[in-house]
């Protein structure tokens, strides 16, 4: 398995928390997300915020293998619905087959905690926008649109929200993925 | 439920119906049955058992399924039965709740009942591709994350044995259907194990509409003569 470690700051700002999580951190959400991905690592960099019990993204392995269907299609143009702690900024920086990175984020806050410290070149973009009422500029195309702003306190159920983005922006991209959309990793 | 074009459906209670089965030639065969005696035939015990420490039981499953709930019927290509039920999603939901485990393993037991005068080398652990001892995932369709993945904590005690219909509770009692839950160290000794979905503020579960299909393997020499049996575990998740 592969994992990409992050080097964000530890910070708060509004209801969003950067913090550097180990292995022991006692936490029960975190002990059980921990135990669900059977991960194995010491450290991690975590987002949380308070409307969550459990952390919303993470620098593991689990993390890495749900973006598994970003790191075999990104290419060209690539748009990502998300920023949450840089992850895919951290992979896709060396991709030299990608000619633009697109990133929408919705909070102000994430943006002010992550983007200042998150790899970045000349190809990435970054807009504050809402993913779900966001409007593209008009003849907009991408190669690929990776979606990944789905939480749990969202009030879409997760399909309801697959469903929206792909009715939404499937005329801008024919090539769309999900956090998470590979299918079940069957041997563990 | 849903019942395919090659699926007939029965209802055997008490009742000892054979189906085909492959090798073999001296007439003897071998079907799975809930109980020794009695029960169904045809099919299995199914329960989803936490692992964790403290509030080990099968409150995942609402209890264990000992055909009650269940329709049983046949399949061919490959022959084999079928055993189709419901699991209630806000069940989960509330043993979840209850317990707050990251996932359940999902036991499966029986007896392997035979019809000839003699049984040998009864297995339910035919490592076939893909299968966790004896046991195969056909088919899983899980939302919001949810996996299904394997666990090791097995041995090979009871899954050589003709009566497996034991599904324990007890922390001190090995038995919980086929597998010997003692904490064996051997290779393919694991079971098959769902993760609930994580990662994104919260644990996340299955939804109604969503089902996972296990296939059994089991096999023995009857009267000398090598059988085996397929069986299909078909669980649906409803509201």
């Amino acid at each position: 398995m592969s994992r990409i470690a992050v080097n964000i700051p530890e910070g708060t700002s509004g209801d969003f928390e950067i913090a550097h999580y180990t292995n022991e951190t006692t936490d029960k959400q975190w002990q059980i997300y921990l135990q669900s991905k059977k991960e194995s690592h010491s450290n991690y960099c975590v987002l949380t915020t308070t409307t969550c019990p459990q952390p919303i993204m993470q620098d593991s392995e689990g993390e890495y293998r749900e973006h598994q269907w970003l790191w075999n299609n990104a290419t060209g143009d690539v748009f990502i619905g998300g920023l949450g702690i840089g992850l895919c900024n951290a992979v896709l920086i060396s991709n030299p087959n990608i000619t633009s990175i697109t990133i929408i984020e919705n909070s102000q806050d994430v943006i002010d905690l992550v983007w200042p410290h998150c790899l970045k070149d000349d190809r990435f973009n970054l807009i504050h926008a809402n993913i779900e009422t966001w409007i593209p500029p008009q003849d907009s195309q991408w190669d690929i649109m990776w979606f990944d702003t789905w939480c749990s306190d969202n009030p879409l159920s997760m399909q309801e929200y697959k469903d929206l983005m792909i009715n939404k922006y499937s005329i801008h991209c024919s090539n769309i993925g999900f956090w998470g959309s590979l299918p079940p990793n069957l041997n563990g | 439920m849903v019942i395919g074009r090659d699926i007939i459906p029965i209802h055997i209670i008490d009742t000892y119906t054979q189906f085909p089965v492959s090798g073999g030639g001296g007439g003897g065969t071998i079907t799975l049955a809930t109980k020794m005696t009695g029960g169904l035939n045809n099919c299995c015990q199914v329960g989803f058992y936490s692992p964790a420490s403290g509030a080990q039981d099968y409150s995942y499953s609402n209890g264990v399924e000992m055909g009650g709930n269940s329709t049983l019927g046949t399949a061919t290509s490959p022959t084999r039965t079928t055993q189709e039920f419901d699991i209630s999603c806000s069940s989960l939901l509330s043993a979840y709740t209850a317990a707050g485990h990251s996932s359940f393993v999902i036991i499966i037991g029986g007896y392997m009942r035979h019809t000839g005068s003699s049984i040998s080398s009864p297995s339910w652990q035919d490592h076939v591709a893909g299968s966790v001892y004896g046991v195969e995932v056909i088919s899983a369709s899980l939302s919001n994350s949810c996996t299904l993945g394997v666990a090791g904590r097995t041995q090979d005690t009871y899954s050589t044995t003709q009566d497996c219909t034991n599904l324990s509770t007890s922390n001190t009692s090995a038995a919980k259907g086929i597998y010997d839950y003692t904490g064996g160290t051997g290779s393919g000794a694991t079971m098959w194990e769902f993760v609930f979905g994580s990662g994104r503020g919260a644990s996340s579960h299955p939804v109604a509409g969503d089902d996972m299909t296990f296939r059994v393997h089991a096999s023995a020499t009857v009267d000398g003569s090598a059988v085996s049996i397929k069986h299909d575990i078909i669980i649906n998740f409803v509201t």
